[in-house]
Order: C-alpha cells, then sequence, then structure tokens
C-alpha cells in the first residue's frame, strides 16, 4: 500500500509540476505545448549525471535544474516575438524536435530509453522528495504570481505596444525570468519521473502529455496554486479510477485522455467569451 | 535518386494541396486556426481505416477528402458567421478556437489508442509499384493534383471570383449581393476538401501516427510563410521546393537531419515573420 502510495505521489507530482509550469508562461497568452521536452530535458540530464556520469545523485540534480532553466531560458527568448498561436505553433515544433532528439541519440537509449544508474529510492523518501519539490515549486510560483515581473509578462502578451507604451523595462528581461522559472518547475517534474519509474524513455515525454499537462490549466486556470493542485490529482489518478470501473489495460490512460478532452471542449465552449487561458486575471494585469 | 525523386513527386503534391487548403482557410478565417490540424488528423484516420477496410487507397483518400469537404464547410461557415455577426471578437475566438482544436486534437489521438491504431496495423497493402511509387503513392499523387487543378479551374469561375472577393474583403461580398454565409461555407468545403485529401494521402502513405496532424500542419504552414497567402500558385512551387530541399537533407544526410530542418525551419521563419502572414491581412481587412 505504501508503495502504491508513494508511485501515485510520484506521478501526480509530475502532473502538478508540469501544470505549473503551463500557468507560468500561459499568462502570456499562449499555450505552451513543450512542457514535456523542458522536462525530458531535467530526467534526461539526471539520469546521463547520475548513471552514465556516476555523479552523486545530489549533486546530478543540480545540474539537472540548471539544465534545464537554462534550456527553459533558451527557449525563452525565441518567444519575444511570438504570440498567441504563432508562438504555440514554435512551441510544438520544438517538442516534436525534442522527440525525435531523444527516440534517434545514442546516449539517451533511443526508443528503449535509459534505466542504468538511476538511483532507486525506497518509497519514504520518494514522498519526501515529491513533498520537497512541491514545496519548493508552490512556493516560487506564489512570488511569481505577486511578481511584478508575472504583471509585465502578462501585459505584455496581452497588448505588446501598450507595455511599451507604460514601461520602460524591456519585456525581454521579465520573458526570459519566466521561461527560467518554468524550466526550473520542469526540471523538477523531470527529476521526479525517473525516480517514480526507475527508468525514462522518450514516450514519458510525449506531445499527448504535453496536451494533458496544458489541458489542466485550460481546465481550472493558472491563479490558483489549490486549483491547480487539484486538477492534477484528477488527471493524474483517472486510469486508476476507470480501473476501478472496468477499463482495464493500455487503454485506461487513452480513456483518461478522452475524458480530459471532452471536459477541456466543454469549458472551452462555455466560456467561449472570457476565451479560458486569456481570462480576467489577464485583463486585470494589464490595466494595473 | 529514385527514391528522392518518388518522395519529391508525392510529398512535394501532398504538401502543395494541404498548404494550399491551410491559405484558403486562414485567409477566410483571418487568424491562425488550429483546427486546420484536427482537419489534418480526422481524414488521416479516417482515410487510413477506410483504405483499410476496403483495400483500397483510393476509397480512403476520397473518404478522408469528403469528411475533409464537411468539416472545412461546418467549422468556416460557423466561425466566419459567428466573427462577422461581431458575436466574438477575432482575438478571443483565435483563442477559443486554438483550445477547443488542441482538446479535439487530444481526444482524437486517445480515441486512436483505444481502438488500437498501430503504425504496423494501419498500413494498408502496397501492392503493385509504378515508376518506383507504391498504389496509395500513386492514388495520392492523383487525388492531390486532381484537387489542386479542380481548385485551379475554380479560379477563372465566377465562383471563384466570389470567392476571391470574399477572401479579400468581406464587405464587398455584401455590396454585391453575394451571400457571405454561403460563400464561407463553400471557401471553407474547399479547403477542407483539399485538407482532406492531402491528410488522408498523408496518413495512408506514412500511418496515421498520432502527430500526423501536427507535423503536416509544420510542413504546410513554411511555404505558406515564405511566400505568403495571396498567390496559391506561389504556394504549390513554394511547397513543393520546400520538399525538395527536405528531400535532399533526408537523401544525403538521413530522416533525422531532414526532420530538424523542418522544425528549425518553421522556428525560424515564425521567429523572422511572427504571425505577419496572418494578423496582417487581419489589420489590412
Amino acid at each position: 500500500m505504501f508503495i502504491l502510495l508513494s508511485a501515485w505521489a510520484c506521478y501526480f507530482t509530475s502532473f502538478f509540476l508540469a501544470a505549473l509550469a503551463c500557468g507560468v508562461i500561459s499568462r502570456r497568452g499562449f499555450l505552451p505545448l513543450h512542457i514535456p521536452a523542458i522536462i525530458g530535458v531535467g530526467a534526461y540530464a539526471f539520469a546521463g549525471f547520475a548513471g552514465r556520469g556516476g555523479i552523486s545523485p545530489l549533486v546530478s540534480a543540480l545540474g539537472a535544474l540548471i539544465g534545464a532553466s537554462v534550456f527553459g531560458a533558451l527557449t525563452g527568448l525565441l518567444f519575444i516575438r511570438l504570440r498567441g498561436a504563432s508562438a504555440a505553433l514554435a512551441t510544438i515544433a520544438i517538442q516534436l524536435a525534442f522527440d525525435q532528439y531523444a527516440q534517434s541519440a545514442e546516449w539517451t537509449g533511443g526508443s528503449a530509453g535509459l534505466w542504468q544508474g538511476i538511483p532507486v529510492l525506497p518509497p519514504a523518501q520518494k514522498l519526501i522528495v515529491c513533498a520537497i519539490v512541491i514545496a519548493i515549486c508552490s512556493f516560487l510560483y506564489r512570488c511569481y504570481q505577486h511578481a511584478a515581473v508575472t504583471r509585465q509578462v502578462t501585459a505584455d502578451g496581452i497588448s505588446p505596444t501598450l507595455y511599451r507604451s507604460v514601461s520602460t523595462i524591456s519585456s525581454t528581461r521579465p520573458l526570459v525570468a519566466a521561461s527560467t522559472l518554468l524550466g526550473f518547475i520542469g526540471g523538477c517534474a523531470g527529476l521526479v519521473i525517473p525516480l517514480q519509474m526507475g527508468f525514462i524513455s522518450p514516450s514519458s515525454f510525449s506531445l499527448h502529455l504535453g496536451l494533458l499537462y496544458v489541458g489542466i490549466v485550460l481546465l481550472v486556470g493558472h491563479e490558483r496554486i489549490f486549483a491547480i493542485a487539484i486538477g492534477s490529482l484528477f488527471v493524474s489518478i483517472l486510469p486508476e479510477v476507470l480501473r476501478i470501473f472496468g477499463f482495464g489495460g493500455v487503454e485506461t490512460s487513452a480513456w483518461r485522455s478522452v475524458i480530459v478532452g471532452l471536459a477541456v471542449l466543454a469549458v472551452v465552449l462555455l466560456q467561449a467569451p472570457r476565451a479560458s487561458f486569456a481570462s480576467a486575471g489577464c485583463a486585470e494585469a494589464a490595466t494595473k | 535518386m529514385n527514391t528522392w525523386l518518388a518522395y519529391l513527386v508525392v510529398d512535394g503534391v501532398v504538401v502543395a494541396a494541404g498548404a494550399v487548403g491551410l491559405c484558403l482557410h486562414l485567409r477566410l478565417v483571418r487568424f491562425f486556426d488550429m483546427g486546420w490540424a484536427v482537419w489534418a488528423m480526422t481524414s488521416a484516420l479516417i482515410g487510413v481505416y477506410i483504405s483499410r477496410w476496403s483495400s483500397s487507397p483510393t476509397a480512403g483518400i476520397f473518404a478522408g477528402g469528403l469528411l475533409g469537404v464537411m468539416l472545412g464547410a461546418l467549422e468556416d461557415g460557423y466561425i466566419l458567421r459567428k466573427a462577422l455577426g461581431g458575436l466574438i471578437p477575432y482575438d478571443v475566438l483565435e483563442r477559443v478556437s486554438f483550445s477547443g482544436a488542441l482538446a479535439v486534437y487530444l481526444i482524437l489521438i486517445s480515441i486512436t489508442e483505444v481502438l488500437g491504431f498501430r503504425d504496423q496495423e494501419i498500413l494498408p497493402p502496397i501492392g503493385n509499384s509504378f515508376l518506383g511509387l507504391s498504389a496509395p503513392g500513386v492514388c495520392s499523387v492523383l487525388m492531390c493534383a486532381g484537387a489542386l487543378a479542380f481548385a485551379g479551374a475554380l479560379r477563372a469561375s465566377s465562383l471563384g471570383i466570389r470567392f476571391r472577393a470574399l477572401l479579400d474583403d468581406s464587405s464587398v461580398c455584401a455590396h454585391y449581393g453575394f451571400s457571405v454565409s454561403v460563400l464561407a461555407t463553400l471557401v471553407g468545403g474547399l479547403a477542407g476538401g483539399l485538407t482532406g485529401v492531402a491528410g488522408s494521402s498523408f496518413g495512408v502513405i506514412y500511418a496515421a501516427r498520432d502527430t500526423v496532424g501536427l507535423s503536416f500542419m509544420l510542413l504546410a504552414v513554411v511555404p505558406c510563410i515564405l511566400v505568403g497567402m495571396r498567390n496559391s500558385s506561389r504556394v504549390v512551387i513554394a511547397s513543393t521546393a520546400f520538399v525538395a530541399v527536405v528531400g535532399a537533407v533526408r537523401f544525403i544526410f538521413g530522416y533525422t537531419i531532414s526532420e530538424y530542418v523542418v522544425f528549425g525551419a518553421i522556428i525560424l521563419l515564425l521567429t523572422v515573420r511572427p504571425l505577419g502572414f496572418a494578423s496582417s491581412h487581419l489589420r489590412e481587412v
């Protein structure tokens, strides 16, 4: 029971952190579909350092977080000129390029993935790790929500012209700061995935999962951490619930996606005039 | 060399048909609509399913095209009516359509899993070949070229002139007494038909992987950004040229590198001309 609980906790943590990472940048008015790639950078860096490099897990985790943050910041630089669907399209290209790389590169283990040297933690330690990363990332997200950089990112996303007319600060700095935070939170999620499964493979960082992460933000918004946690909990435990109702095997995760997709569609259609991800919070920030 | 030529002929025509469909759709709705990827994906799935069921790639591509016509007519007719009626502003419409398209896309790729669609299972039997092309390849070239020829023939007709009036300035249609709604539905049907034929061809040739819609969209978007969306002939030429470049890279350096070229090109082009092709047109109108 304890083993099962720790596995669920890791699974929930990865979803929760991924949704938080989406929430960081979705304020700019686009949905980041490259979150799995950022998580993947963290996970592969950790597995590479700890497994192939033989470096201690703590230092490897630090290296992975730095790697994911730098990757997040670099991808953030791309979005200085991109907005809306155009930016989302670029994130799809980044994600598909990462997919291609993870499946073809030798050091990532290709489609089979990596498992050598990934530390296997006892269930209690897994729970502690999950609690620590959730606490750190929630705290950072909370600080980010109340920081001036959030308002700048949001205002720049809504109207760059208006932003330039009212602010003397270049829009690059807040965007890179937000993207670095996105990379850090994504990197934390990337640390949890190898701990949960004991191995990593490209299927753990697919575009399909990116759609699910974005789906959580579309369902519950990005304003309240508690709502994101509930949304993540719902999405992460849904396959287990479906299994109880007799949807067994591989299909449970597929049915989960169908249910999440239908829920998102319903929310989008019901909230059409408010346009879901650029909702009241954005407008409020722009007027401040 | 033959492999490269076969790739150029098949993918060149398929991507060109898809790109022209995308151009028509984007010019009509006047914002970047991801719904196009959903049309392509749905048509690919249906095309593959029908071609397996009937053992005929032609039937699959035809069914995919027909479905595309219906989806295009339904979505574009509805969206344009909503937007022109002033019920929803364009920027909100873009966000809603994007979120909706992602949700539908998520449902579609999940359904492929539920139905047990796998690459090795859905590939239709590749029978006799013609000039180095497989049977699905020949069907795809003929169907896509036919769809492009039909769209080209329409340009000279009175209906084509009305279509262009609608795409350039919808208020002109009202001035001449055209029904904007009906015209939008027809243009949407044409765009959807081209997309459907191209999408189902892509599915029949390469199997309906879960990323067919989105990766195909990236391929089709590149020519649209490169040459703009005003002239369909230029889009066709740009599509073929782009496919030729990707094919040459694939031929020399391998599949993985050619994929990076596609993804790199889209990121570079979007960064250089961000949303320019769609939003500038919107502002002009």
